[in-house]
């Protein structure tokens, strides 16, 4: 067990590693972010300054040094359009982020686990049918055009929820909702085929004979193994919620990392969109870590097979 | 992270009784070639025909002669010739994006697979690297760098997919690597070119067919939510992104076509992309676990 | 029936903070408090007057800082200043500033402070002041003289309008303490109102300055807050989310004038929106031939365009200098005609027209190249749009580096001297095609001090550049602002500003 998370931990690092060092590369090669900056009546002593400022103007393999190095103690620079530390913008705006995953994530388990199992028990009925077609629906649609039409329904015709981020938790309802289609429909489709798979073995199919009263049985079971792939699913879509949550964020005016990472690449701010993408990336790659050791709890073959 | 999908169920998420062919869906597949290879034949049109005299016509508006059966938008082009136009974006980037993905990530899945060791590690490691950059970071870098294009979308898309195929591949490999045919070529001294494309490419092959329908689907998706984002075919190309994102100041006042309609395309083609998927993976390969 | 019941309680679990959620979007404003919504990434930047690049500062400079002199509804005043006089031949400007004022953290205002914000000014025209100021002097607390090299007509059009903040005052022992990092951040002036708070490119909560020497503030709080998207501010100020949403172009205009209560004021700037043609000094170019050029200005259906952008709100125009500036022209305005640019576009060798290259406009202003694109393909005139960070547009165009058509805009204050100076003149940071014969005028009447002289060369001036059409001018943009029920002066009184101001007027019901 040790050494299968010692070997898990040393992939993860591997991987963050490998994360810094392409996202340097991807953002140097963006064009000189210091002539961006300097604006359009800057002259070559002004660009010159901010070169040297922001340590542009050392050598490549001595930039990345330092920037691993930085990075390790957590120093992700200085915003060069905000003139504060990344980090603090990124942990500013990280809250208004993680709102928003986390309402999705709770508003696709609540809708979509629940009719999963209802119609796996179901099968074929008016609701499961329905159901079916929704999700189909869901699975296709862009998150950003359900932002603009529910704007369009519910804060421009009807007038009952804001369209932006100030009012507290009524701000939150229509872009986790517009975030929501795609994860409802796919929870709900895991739990569903989740559900078929548990029912249709010779255990279930026993108790099921002995009479209704083993229903509750029946739920347990189900509702049990049914967790289990929705943890999967979630940690496979945890990058897809975060990148839907860009264009989600743009359309919400939502104040969140997703605006920041799209506007500081406007604004050629690059230790700023440098800094977002290994903070999303360090995130993705620990929580995958994270379901990664938990998985080797739950069943001893994948220790063995890792 | 893969031996995860194993917690995945064997099930056909959507299975039903009734195995039929998914004719909507095949339909909507063809419309979507005739029009995408045929865009000019197909739209009443040209789509970047402004007219000053319709802006903003409301469907079944009928203009200087014309019909603009799905209206027009601010600068009083056709919607409809927009997205039958459109559609030869999404067609061209999804096929050619599909394509490069799945030789890629095809070839390296089965190096992976076969090879395993260090080969195996370093694909995947690269591939668990992948998923953690979000797309839209690889869209925005590449648009700083290179002037925007349809281009841009199809290497965004392929760095960004060939990871799918990669795994579901070495995994396929992993396990036929143990069957005996595969075991009896080796010791019959078969080359490994020999192995990997006689042997195991025809047996992985129904996996990367099923995972290309379904990520035809996907690649639109996210090519609209690029161009969405001003990251993807400038204008006044009529990529569905762009549309939606043009027609947003317009929607606020009820005029709702030229942002639903494009909308509407993108869902109809996205879910006959997963519907087909879902029934091509019935057919060819009931086994296979979330594609 | 568990099952049932579990079920009913997870849709509940969704539903029922859904709906406790509809009942709060009723106002919850504290009192008197306005809310604007601001079109452009809230930088710490535009908090230092010294840095002012651009127009887009004066959103929050006549907020929380002041000037020597300032623009405001009654005209360029004296505002820190009680007095501002000059000598004979305009060599030496002296200010007397009002006695007793107060930076909001309590400082008192001296001369020293003036003078520090003056030689510290590193913003717009920065350069043309370091370059004629020989010394600034303050003989008394109270006194500063600036002394210039040599006369300098321009000097107050550049130094007490919008077009550049030279005379904007910063404190000078705070500023320094802190550094100008830690002053953008907890920025410190002497407007009506004071920084209470700052999320970054987020917003900014701005409380009421009770020492402000002017005309009290009438409203107690003031957040401003980053709302990019047209769309979705419009939306905000149906909710009540906002009271002040700038750049409703378009549909935007129309929706929020049938929004309940919303109010739309269409605001007259000085920025105009023109075709510049980079290629014109290139012999090859066709974009060099007058003929063509003039084609595309009988190409250009303005009103259109107008229509399109602003609901017809924005003047056509056919100068780069708008009317409402001093030493402008009027110019008469060609009304679109196919046939005529045909036949000069036939004159000029091309009578099917011609591959133009790309156009390349101004973002956001991609919707109004496409209309651009669509009038010049009307004559067979074909060019690709390239759209461009505003960063990058404005890199790329001081570089020279820009090639084909621009859809470019100025919205600088001043004159038709400064405006013309940027395109026209060879050392323009805009000029792309030297005309020596314009150069001579130019350079002619910046020297000239009677008055009645330099307007007759400017006027001179202008008209040559519409007879050669040097470039193809579009409208003066009028840009619409979406007004919320709660407002009863929005304060848009500085003429040619985008944003409210002077922000002390701004009012509630």
């Amino acid at each position: 067990m040790g050494s299968f998370i010692l070997r898990r931990l040393a992939y993860a690092i591997l991987s963050l590693a490998l994360l810094s060092v392409t996202i340097f590369f991807f953002v140097r090669v963006t064009g000189d972010p210091a002539a961006l900056l300097a604006g359009a009546d800057a002259s070559a002593e002004q660009i010159e300054r901010l070169r040297q400022e922001f340590g542009l103007d050392r050598s490549i393999p001595v930039q990345l040094v330092s920037f691993l190095f930085d990075l390790v103690r957590g120093d992700l620079g200085r915003s060069l359009f905000y003139n504060i530390p990344v980090s603090e913008l990124i942990m500013a705006r990280l809250p208004a982020t993680l709102t928003i995953c986390a309402a999705t994530f709770a508003l696709s388990v609540a809708v979509g686990v629940p009719t999963g199992i209802w119609t796996a028990i179901n099968p074929d009925g008016w609701l499961d049918r329905a159901a079916r077609a929704i999700a189909m629906f869901g699975m296709a649609l862009p998150s950003f055009w359900a932002g603009l039409i529910l704007i369009l329904v519910f804060s421009v015709n009807l007038n009952w929820l804001p369209a932006g981020s100030g009012r507290g938790f009524s701000s939150v309802i229509l872009p986790a909702v517009a975030l929501s289609g795609y994860f409802i429909a796919s929870n709900f489709r895991i739990t569903r085929s989740a559900m078929l798979d548990v029912l249709n073995t010779e255990f279930i199919t026993l108790t099921r004979a002995k009479g209704l009263a083993e229903r509750r049985i029946i739920l347990m079971h189900a509702l049990r193994s049914s967790l289990i792939p929705i943890v999967t699913l979630s940690g496979i879509n945890l990058a897809l919620l975060i990148n839907s949550s860009v264009a989600v964020e743009t359309v919400f005016g939502w104040p969140g990392i997703g605006t920041l990472l799209f506007d500081s690449i406007a604004m050629r701010d690059f230790p700023m969109a440098q800094g977002i993408v290994v903070v999303i990336g360090v995130f993705i790659i620990l929580c995958n870590f994270v379901i990664d050791v938990l998985y080797a709890y739950i069943d001893p073959r994948i220790r063995l097979a890792a | 992270m893969f031996q995860r999908l194993r917690f995945l169920p064997k099930g056909d998420p959507l299975a039903s009784p009734h195995r039929r062919v998914p004719w909507f869906s095949l339909g909507v597949f063809a419309m979507l070639f005739v029009c995408g290879l045929f865009p000019g034949l197909v739209a009443p049109m040209d789509p970047l025909k402004a007219n000053f005299l319709a802006l903003n016509a409301p469907p079944l508006t009928t203009a200087g002669g014309q019909l603009y059966l799905l209206g027009s938008d601010h600068l009083g082009r056709d919607v409809l010739s927009r997205i039958v136009h459109g559609s030869s974006i999404a067609l061209y980037v999804s096929l050619i994006a599909v394509l490069f993905s799945s030789v890629i990530g095809t070839t390296l899945g089965l190096l992976a697979g076969y090879y395993r060791g260090w080969v195996d590690q370093l694909v995947m490691r690269v591939a668990d690297t992948w998923i953690a950059l979000p797309t839209v970071s690889f869209a925005i870098f590449l648009t700083a760098m290179r002037e925007p294009g349809a281009t841009n979308i199809i290497i965004v898309m392929i760095l960004v997919f060939w990871t799918r195929y990669a795994r579901i591949v070495r995994g396929e490999v992993l396990s036929l690597r143990e069957r005996d045919f595969v075991k009896l070529a080796i010791t019959a001294g078969a080359s490994p070119l020999r192995i990997l494309f006689v042997h195991l490419l025809p047996n992985v092959i129904n996996s990367v067919i099923v995972l290309a329908t379904l990520l035809i689907g996907n690649v639109i998706l996210s090519e609209a939510t690029l161009s969405f984002l001003g990251l993807g075919v400038p204008a006044p190309h009529p990529a569905w992104g762009a549309m939606l994102a043009d027609g947003r100041n317009g929607l606020m006042s009820n005029r709702w076509w030229a942002t639903v309609f494009p909308g509407l395309a993108i869902i109809l083609v996205v879910g006959a992309s997963n519907v087909a998927g879902d029934w091509l993976r019935r057919r060819l390969d009931p086994n296979l676990r979330n594609l | 029936m568990r099952l049932r019941k579990f079920l009913f309680a997870a849709a509940l679990s969704v539903a029922l903070p859904a709906i406790a959620g509809v009942g709060s979007v009723s106002p919850a404003h504290a009192e008197s408090t306005v809310n604007i919504g601001l079109p452009f990434q809230l930088s710490p930047r535009y908090f230092d007057p010294t840095e002012t690049a651009n127009g887009t500062y004066f959103a929050i400079l006549y907020a929380v800082h002041d000037a020597l002199v300032r623009l405001d509804d009654q005209g360029a005043r004296p505002s820190l200043a009680e007095s501002v006089t000059s000598n004979a031949d305009l060599t030496e400007i002296t200010y007397r500033l009002r006695p007793g004022l107060t930076f909001h953290n309590g400082d008192p205002l001296t001369a020293d402070d003036v003078r520090f914000s003056l030689e510290h000014y590193s913003g717009t025209s920065a350069d043309a002041f370091k370059s004629r100021i020989a010394a600034i002097e303050t003989p008394d607390e109270l006194t500063v003289v600036v002394r210039l090299h040599s006369p300098w007509p321009d000097y107050a059009a550049l130094s007490g309008t919008t077009a550049s903040a030279f005379g904007w005052i910063v404190p000078k022992a705070y500023y320094e303490k802190l550094g100008a990092e830690g002053f953008m951040n907890a920025p410190v002036g002497l407007g009506p109102f004071m920084v209470e708070k700052i999320d970054p490119g987020r917003e900014v909560v701005l409380k009421r300055f009770d020492n402000y020497h002017g005309r009290k503030p009438l409203v107690d709080r003031i957040v401003m807050r980053t709302a990019t998207d047209g769309a979705q501010s419009l939306a905000q100020v149906n909710t009540g989310e906002l009271d002040v949403a700038y750049n409703m172009l378009g549909e935007l205009g129309v929706a929020a004038s049938k929004m309940d209560g919303v109010t739309l004021y269409e605001n007259p700037t000085y920025t105009t929106f023109f075709l510049k043609f980079f290629d014109a000094a290139d012999p090859d170019s066709p974009w060099s031939r007058k003929e063509v050029r003039q084609a595309v200005n009988l190409l250009l259906d303005r009103e259109a365009i107008s229509m399109i952008e602003t609901n017809g709100a924005s003047p056509a125009t056919q100068s780069i200098v708008p009317s409402k500036l001093p030493y402008a022209v009027e110019l008469p305005v060609s009304k679109p005609d196919l046939e005529q640019a045909r036949k000069l576009l036939a004159e000029a060798g091309y009578p099917d027209g011609f591959d133009g290259g790309k156009l390349v406009p101004i973002a956001p202003y991609w919707r109004m190249a496409e209309a651009v694109a669509a009038m010049l393909d009307a004559a067979g005139i074909k060019v690709e749009i390239q759209k461009m960070e505003r960063a990058v547009f404005y890199q790329k165009l001081a570089d020279k580096e820009m090639t084909g058509v621009c859809l470019c805009a100025d919205g600088t204050m001043g004159n038709a001297s400064t405006r013309l100076g940027r395109h026209v003149y060879s050392k323009g940071v805009h000029n792309y095609a030297p005309v020596p014969e314009f150069d001579a005028l130019y350079e002619a009447q910046l020297v000239e001090i009677d008055e009645a002289k330099r307007a007759e060369m400017l006027a001179e001036l202008q008209r040559k550049v519409y007879d050669m059409a040097y470039d193809a001018p579009i409208f003066n943009l009028a840009l619409p602002a979406a007004i919320g029920p709660r407002v009863k002066n929005a304060a848009f009184l500085v003429p040619g500003n985008a944003y409210i101001a002077p922000v002390e007027l701004l009012e509630l019901k």
